[in-house]
């Protein structure tokens, strides 16, 4: 029989659970939103994962219960923040990882990792909604690309425009000036992942830029930001195929060495 | 300090600096920039003013190793500075500088990489990012070898040149004076020229030399001879049409702000009232369009000195008088040979940032009442809380107090990541429609920052 | 007995009361003219009134200092006095003074801002005296020997915060965060005696090894604040071994004045001798130090800095600190507070990954 663990990362827009065999590979892993009932899309969640794998709950030797609702989960076997969690997930994905860059949809963090893929120092926003997923989301609805389509937006761009905002609701009336300009949608975005970068890039040099780096999270997806935050702090970044588990992955990797 | 330095020190201010902008000034001439219409022709001391501040800054890279730097604030008894010999800078000089190259952001970005929160004053946190970086529009700072403050304009310099003082390793001298609700006890100026002639003593230890009075006597008289031409200078714009703006006054401050003491300051301003004073005769307007006369409160905005100073113009609106630049003509006059500490506690310690708000009441009226405002402006300045904290409640009563229209904008002197332009052109807007209806009572309804929303 | 009721209570004794906002001041002046001093650090209020007064970068405690007085919770106070501590405190003051129609009032005290030595203690002094005449206009003189009364009443109470923060540092206080600083913080506004009596009682009550493995760390800040915070930390297995908290640890005289001739120039000493702040000027190496003590003394695991949002002394200070501590080996964990209702996950989330770094 196989042991296995989970670790399940309920955020407030989304919560996803991975399944982790004793080597702490992957067998099972989901991703939901999340309701207001944060126990319930836990479980959900981790239902789903378990399914995958071909598992249930019973077989689970121990569950990490990480993110905003760690505290609520009644099948968690041990809580543990999502700061520790992610470092042990990106150090899973890339070993020797020093950096984690983690942009959610509420929050994003700056993790400096120590030798043995210890927490050195840490870095978060998550009081001001520029500098995360929602920042995105307010500017990707402004220009009517949808989330996933600011990205590829953002690549085809020509022109370099400059956004000075830092604040989200600011930055709006900027890009609605912008288009009133004229400018083309591919500039803009372009401008406003800029803006992000730079903002992602002062809460990095909080804890230090350092190599190798990871960049998590949802919007690791996007492609041109990464790439600008990349320049902005001359650090190449390794992006998971799956950015949004590492949370829950590293809680599931914790979870199978509590045994 | 070598003699090498010394020399080359020498070497640029006779010949490299002079030759260097006499160059720039052929290259400038040869193009010719086309008048703006709504405003008067421009002030042709501009182009010296430019020149003295060029080779102040030019100097200033030469001056390490030549001789003593000190970095002084702006409400600091430079005067004993300068009976010494040292060769001042001051930071928040620089930090306007950087505000109006619009280069404040990425210099702060340094100081907030380090830990300093983006909430502290900007001013503070380019200096701070430029003694982490080296950043600065101006070529080179010299290192300082002695931190010079008084805390008259605020307690935050305190904090910032204590910072420096650590970071960089060198000595700071504090001169405390305190705030003065009401009329200063005998106790409170005594404990100011106390610590003035404490001062003296350890200038002579840092420097190695011995104090100088004559020196300081001729500095106090400069000193004091500056700022009066600067108070006159401010005085032409109770002329209607004002010669030049608030905008301008902006601009033409940094000489008595950064040079005063030193006949270069007052022959600037013997220049620049010369001129003025011809455009007064000749009734040579700043804006033709001249129809209400504002007054301003609080520092400059100095990343948008331009597009203001436009939207004002397109509004028939002139600033013909502030608080800011009014600080440096109004306690030059205590400076009294005769009394040397005493004045300067008086001079330095009297300021109005350091006293009530009921006296900054008064003086506002005052002024508002000498060049004939009808409106004012309330630059609420989120880092200067000495100057910001009680604008709401100073423009209700002012409102009432001079039937005047007031309004406020929110932004800051330097960092315009938090500043929206949108915002303030909306309540600049209805302000600026609210003048056209005449005067009463009430502040202006629309585009409001009383309640700041 | 909740604080409005104590205070009314010494009313009804015949005191006179006086709202004293932060930070340091010569309380045992106020006990000597018969005046019981309330400090006004964090009333548990939203700023409605005072928004329409002040700028939303302000901080916290101002922006409530000035909410109790706008809602009248102040009315009873017979004085309200303002020691100079900040630019924004400083300009409070003058708004309620000059802005507000309070000057009957408003009085005002400057601790200066630079060790001056003997300039200092002379303008100390003399400002006492002033504030002395000021309080007889108010409230009448002093009785003879009042003033040396009132010293050895300070002195007691001095020792006994002292006894009490010994007995935490030394493991030998079992009472958890928030039980200690609700002790502790009933000073500001007790009548010396009782609060004398109050701090022995907790310690005797209180003295004994706590049972749990709580991990020991010291607080640098203003306040322990969120209210619920120091609770929070009881939940997380964390004990406040020191603190270096303006409102707190850091105005206690931690070592003893000599006694001397005049009352006056030993009470200017004991001002002189708190220890170092940021809103005296004091320098990042002396402020550094102390917490290295504190941490030395307390055996404590790391740091945590509790700033509030906009406090401009503190944030100046903290990342030389921060920088001083860990150049030291010590652990450090930042945190900011904006003072809201409730402690915020995130706070609580930062606290966790913290201990997580620690074990």
């Amino acid at each position: 029989m196989t042991i296995l663990a989970a670790g399940v990362d309920v955020g407030s827009l989304t919560t996803k659970a991975v399944v982790v065999d004793g080597a702490g590979r992957k067998v099972g892993w989901s991703l939901v939103e999340s309701s207001p009932h944060l126990a319930e899309t836990g479980r959900e969640a981790l239902d789903a994962a378990l399914g995958m794998a071909g598992a249930t709950l019973g077989e689970l030797s121990a569950i990490v219960g990480t993110g905003y609702g760690r505290a609520v989960l009644p099948f968690a076997t041990k809580q543990v923040t999502e700061i520790t969690c992610h470092a042990m997930g990106a150090a899973r994905i890339f070993p020797g990882t020093r950096l984690v860059v983690d942009v959610g949809g509420q929050d994003s963090k700056a993790i400096r990792l120590g030798n043995g893929g210890d927490v050195l120092d840490f870095a978060m926003n998550d009081k001001c909604a520029a500098g995360t997923g929602k920042f995105l989301n307010a500017m990707a609805a402004t220009l009517r690309t949808g989330l996933d389509g600011l990205g590829p937006e953002g690549l085809k761009s020509r022109k370099q425009l400059t956004m000075s905002s830092t604040c989200t609701v600011f930055a709006e009336s900027e890009v609605i000036s912008l288009i009133a300009q004229g400018e083309s949608v591919p500039d803009i975005v372009h401008a406003v992942h800029r803006a992000m970068a730079k903002r992602l890039s002062g809460l990095v040099r909080l804890v230090g830029a350092a190599e190798p780096a990871v960049f998590s999270g949802g919007v690791a997806l996007n492609v041109d930001l990464v790439r600008l935050l990349e320049e902005a702090l001359e650090v190449r970044f390794s992006v998971p195929d799956q950015p949004q588990l590492v949370g829950a992955l590293g809680a599931a990797v914790l979870a199978m060495g509590t045994k | 300090m070598s003699l090498r330095d010394k020399v080359r020190y020498r070497m640029m201010k006779d010949v490299g600096l002079p030759a260097a902008m006499g160059i720039d000034r052929l290259r400038k001439a040869r193009r010719v920039r086309p008048r703006d219409p709504l405003f008067g022709p421009p002030l042709e001391s501009s182009g010296a003013l430019k020149n003295l501040m060029m080779r102040h800054y030019g100097l200033a890279r030469y001056a390490e190793g030549a001789m003593p730097v000190a970095w002084v604030t702006s409400g600091a008894p430079v005067e004993l500075l300068r009976a010494f010999g040292f060769y001042t800078v001051y930071p928040e000089n620089h930090g306007a500088v950087c505000g109006a190259r619009r280069v404040a952001p990425d210099i702060c970005a340094e100081a907030e990489a380090a830990g300093f929160s983006q909430d502290l004053c900007s001013y503070a946190r380019i200096d701070i990012g430029h003694a982490l970086s080296g950043k600065t529009p101006v070529g080179k700072l010299p290192r300082p070898d002695l931190l010079f403050c008084t805390n008259n304009i605020c307690q935050t310099i305190l904090y910032w040149f204590k910072d420096l003082s650590h970071m960089y390793g060198i000595p700071l001298i504090v001169l405390d004076t305190p705030f003065l609700y009401g009329e200063p006890a005998a106790a409170t100026m005594d404990y100011v020229s106390g610590q003035i002639r404490d001062m003296v003593t350890a200038l002579e230890r840092i420097t190695g030399k011995p104090f100088d009075e004559a020196r300081l006597a001729e500095v106090l008289e400069s000193s004091r001879r500056g700022s009066e031409l600067w108070g006159k200078v401010l005085a032409t714009m109770r002329h209607r049409p004002a010669p030049m703006t608030i905008f301008d006054a902006f601009v033409h401050l940094a000489p008595v702000v950064s040079l005063r003491g030193l006949p270069v300051c007052e022959r600037y301003y013997e220049g620049l009232l010369a001129e003025l004073e011809d455009r007064v005769e000749r009734n040579v307007a700043a804006v033709p369009g001249e129809r209400h006369r504002l007054m301003w409160d609080n520092i400059a905005i100095w990343f948008a000195l331009k597009p203001m100073s436009r939207f004002f113009a397109e509004n028939g609106c002139v600033g013909v008088a502030g608080t800011y630049t009014n600080a440096w003509a109004e306690t030059a006059h205590h400076l009294d040979l005769k009394d040397p500490w005493g004045s300067m506690a008086r001079a330095y310690g009297l300021i109005f940032l350091n006293r009530d708000l009921g006296y900054r009441l008064d003086l506002m009226a005052r002024i508002a009442a000498e060049y004939a405002a009808d409106g004012l402006v309330l630059h609420s300045a989120r880092s200067c809380k000495p100057y910001s904290v009680g604008q709401y409640d100073i423009r209700r009563k002012l409102s009432e107090r001079l039937g005047i229209r007031t309004v406020v904008i929110e932004a800051d002197m330097t960092d315009f990541r938090a500043y929206s332009e949108e915002q303030a052109k909306t309540r600049l807007a209805a302000f600026f429609e609210s003048l056209e209806g005449g005067r009463d009572g009430a502040a202006a309804a629309a585009g409001g920052g009383g309640s700041g929303a | 007995m909740g604080r409005t009721e104590y205070l009314i209570a010494q009313k009804e004794m015949g005191r006179k009361v006086a709202a004293v906002w932060p930070a340091r001041y010569p309380a045992e002046l106020l006990w000597a003219h018969g005046i019981c001093p309330a400090e006004v650090w964090d009333p548990p209020l939203e700023p409605e009134r005072a928004s329409g007064h002040l700028q939303p970068y302000v901080c916290g405690i101002v922006q409530r200092g000035l909410e109790l007085l706008l809602s009248g919770g102040l009315r009873p106070a017979d004085i309200l006095l303002f020691p100079h501590t900040c630019d924004s405190l400083q300009n409070l003051a003058t708004m309620v003074r000059d802005l507000g129609g309070e000057a009957r009032r408003c009085l005002f005290f400057y601790p200066p801002k630079r060790d001056a030595g003997e300039r200092a203690i002379a303008y100390l002094m003399a400002q006492l005296r002033d504030l002395s005449g000021e309080l007889t206009l108010h409230v009448g003189p002093m009785n003879a020997g009042a003033l040396e009364d009132a010293m050895e009443l300070g002195s007691q109470r001095t020792e006994a915060m002292r006894r009490l923060y010994d007995l935490r540092a030394e493991g030998r206080l079992s009472a958890g965060n928030a039980a200690f600083y609700a002790a502790v913080r009933a000073c500001e506004f007790l009548w010396p005696e009782d609060a004398v009596h109050s701090l022995h009682t907790f310690a005797k009550e209180q003295e004994g090894t706590p049972s749990d493995e709580a991990v020991p760390l010291v607080f640098s800040g203003v306040l322990p604040q969120p209210a619920d915070f120091m609770e929070k930390l009881d939940g997380l297995g964390v004990r406040v071994v020191e603190d270096d908290f303006l409102g707190c640890g850091r105005r206690i005289v931690r070592r003893t004045i000599p006694a001397g001739e005049d009352p006056w120039r030993v009470l200017a000493e004991r001002m002189q001798a708190l220890p170092p702040c940021c809103t005296q000027g004091a320098s990042v190496g002396d402020r550094t130090n102390f917490i290295l003590e504190l941490v030395r003394r307390s055996r404590a695991r790391g740091v945590v800095i509790l700033d509030v949002k906009f406090c401009e002394p503190e944030l100046f200070d903290a990342p030389l600190i921060v920088a001083g501590l860990r150049e030291s080996g010590v652990p450090v964990l930042i945190l900011e507070t904006e003072m809201e209702p409730r402690t915020p996950a995130g706070m609580l989330t930062r606290m966790e990954a913290f201990l997580e770094t620690l074990s």
